[in-house]
């Protein structure tokens, strides 16, 4: 739901009853659909975040004061002392699940501090015994034992956590691909627990922290643990992974009206652009061309089977994706979507020259941001003239820096963007009645 | 219902979230306690790398060892190293084996580079954390004791079935946090 459109409706229905356009017994009807809208959404919101930053603070807190590893005291008192963070911590949780069970703060904020104590504790262990260094053991661990809270809690700052570890707990693993590979299942944890809070209260700040952090999380553990086989393949992966979370992100989020609301759209766009300027470049082709080539680590068939088939899976329904879209005539993100089958494209033409893969990019920008920009000239939407714009200079700087022209026509083409800039903007607002 | 339901897993998890930290501090007490006490002679440190955090970084200095003929060890192959005492009482590593051994004092390692007949061997004795002011003395105290000519530094390791707990470092036949609290 809507939050923000459902507060301008109720708005709106006493003076449409009054002028007679509505009956009464329909505004009652919509407000009965609706419901009560959770007014004090904001003010939740900020206690949901004094909570949790409460808690990250007192956690920290606390194991710098561990930290400093108090020789006087003997081992043994030391090591009662390390699990006493953790005992608080539970007894916190366990108080709060019977008596606030109600309150989505307190569960939260306890369920954060407790995922913090779990790693104190297992810190102090280590810096008690001397164990030995291993990180990525230290961390999974840590997961592991924390990762039910966001269940049994039905908190996600502990899920934030989690795919943070579990991201950079996958780098450890760069020259075992199994083991790497692992991260996935790990990150299947999680899924549910996301699903579930887009059906709870899709439109809360709470959600789109958790989105922001699995796109970020996904796109680091599919450079960690992708198309390890195939040298430059990170061009077509990550083209299809971002794809997906656009398309993902506009389907599920349709309904949404600000973008902080629309995560995966806003960052799958961004990367869109991000990696479609970056490939109008020479020099990404080229390192797959062989001239700039590191070599590829020498992965066992079998072990790199799984990575293998994951990596079709994204590719493939990034590409399914696109032709929905292409169905449905959405061509704004038919255009967008596009991405991964101009990068396979180019992928497959890399071996035998880094020419045609990048002028199919400098074409396709150029082709995108046209195409966006008259979308938004026809539609009257600033918004998406000025992105339109902002890409097409993107593209068309870049060029000029590539290329060695002399500093009057790089001068007067600035001067040209510029006031490219300014006109169209001006004549737009003119066409919307505003003044400009 | 649902909360009992909610409450019993959330016991459920507390109880391994606190059954592994006793695991991990029962193991090593137990080792502290029964295993067997062997010297590890420190090697030269490099001065670059010696302190990272609040702890003094260890190598030992005895971390290389024969292969048997035949052998082939991957790099960070799980191996056993068999320990046993030289003639000045330090511990040294007699061999190294891929099966575990049957008896004697041998240690969980990782195989690290091999030289043609020789492996190099991570031993699980890296780090000996210490309070954060007495840390950086003592990794100097340290620093001094191990340098090539002057290497009076080692480790006391309990060893028992392949794990290692370190009990503590001495420099000059004295524990470290004595010889820092005299010398302060």
């Amino acid at each position: 739901m809507n939050i923000k459109a459902v507060q301008w409706l109720y708005q709106e229905l006493p003076g449409l009853v009054s002028k007679g356009v509505l009956a009464q017994s329909a505004a009652d009807k919509l407000h009965e659909h609706y419901g009560e809208i959770r007014g004090a959404d904001r003010k939740w919101f900020i206690i949901i975040l004094c909570s949790v930053l409460g808690a990250i603070l007192i956690g920290l807190g606390i194991i710098l004061l561990f930290a400093h590893n108090w020789e006087e005291l003997s081992r043994p008192a030391r090591a009662v002392l390390s699990l006493l963070p953790l005992i608080v911590g539970q007894a916190l949780a366990v108080w709060v699940i019977v008596k606030r069970p109600e309150s989505q703060a307190l569960k939260e904020g306890v369920a954060t501090f407790l995922s913090l104590m779990v790693g104190a504790s297992l810190a102090l262990i280590a810096q008690t015994y001397n164990i030995p260094n291993d990180t990525p053991a230290f961390i999974l661990t840590w997961m592991l034992l924390i990762v039910p809270l966001v269940y049994f809690m039905e908190a996600t700052i502990p899920a934030v956590i989690y795919v943070i570890g579990i991201a950079s707990w996958a780098g450890y693993f760069w020259y075992e691909p199994l083991k790497g590979f692992c991260f996935w299942p790990l990150l299947a944890v999680v899924i549910p627990h996301f699903i579930w809070s887009l059906k709870q209260e899709k439109y809360t700040i709470r959600v789109a922290i958790l989105a922001l952090v699995m796109a970020v999380g996904v796109c680091v553990g599919a450079g960690f643990t992708l198309g390890r086989t195939w040298g430059g393949s990170w061009i077509v992966i990550h083209s299809s992974l971002i794809t997906l979370f656009y398309l993902l992100g506009a389907w599920e989020f349709k309904d949404c009206s600000t973008n902080w609301q629309r995560p995966f759209q806003v960052l799958g766009g961004l990367g869109i652009f991000i990696l479609m300027f970056f490939l109008t470049f020479r020099f990404p082709w080229e390192s797959i061309t062989g001239r700039y080539s590191y070599g590829v680590n020498e992965i066992s068939t079998w072990s790199a089977v799984p990575d293998h088939l994951l990596t079709f899976l994204l590719v493939g329904g990034a590409l399914l994706m696109f032709f929905q879209y292409a169905k449905r005539e959405d061509w704004m993100r038919t255009c967008f979507g596009a991405l991964p089958l101009l990068a396979l494209i180019g992928y497959a033409f890399c071996g035998t020259s880094a020419v045609f893969p990048m002028l199919l990019f400098n074409g396709y920008l150029l082709f995108v941001s046209v195409f966006r920009l008259m979308t938004g000239i026809r539609t009257n939407n600033l918004g998406v003239v000025n992105t339109g714009m902002l890409m097409l200079s993107f593209l068309v700087l870049a060029r000029f820096f590539d290329s060695d022209i002399n500093f009057i026509v790089k001068g007067l083409v600035f001067i040209v963007i510029g006031i490219g800039f300014l006109v169209t903007n001006v004549v737009i607002l003119r066409r919307k009645g505003g003044t400009a | 219902m649902k909360k009992y339901w909610t409450l019993g897993l959330l016991a459920g998890l507390m109880l391994v979230q606190v059954a592994l930290p006793v695991s991990m501090i029962a193991k090593r007490e137990t080792t502290l306690k029964y295993g067997m006490a062997f010297r590890f002679k420190t090697a030269p440190v490099d001065p670059y790398d010696a302190f990272r955090g609040r702890y003094v970084a260890l190598r030992v200095e005895v971390n290389k060892v024969n292969k048997p003929e035949g052998l082939e060890l991957k790099y960070g192959q799980k191996v056993y190293a068999q320990l046993s005492v030289d003639e000045n009482g330090f511990a040294m590593i007699a061999q190294v084996a891929v099966q575990k051994p049957g008896r004697g004092a041998y240690l969980e390692a990782r195989a690290g580079y091999s030289q043609r007949d020789e492996v190099q061997l991570d031993l699980p004795i890296d780090r000996y954390y210490m309070e954060e002011k007495s840390a950086p003395r003592a990794e100097k105290v340290y620093r001094e004791h191990s340098v090539r000519g002057k290497q009076d530094a080692y480790v006391v390791v309990r060893v028992m079935d392949g794990f290692a707990v370190i009990e503590g470092l001495y420099i000059d036949g004295r524990k470290i946090e004595d010889l820092l609290r005299a010398k302060s």
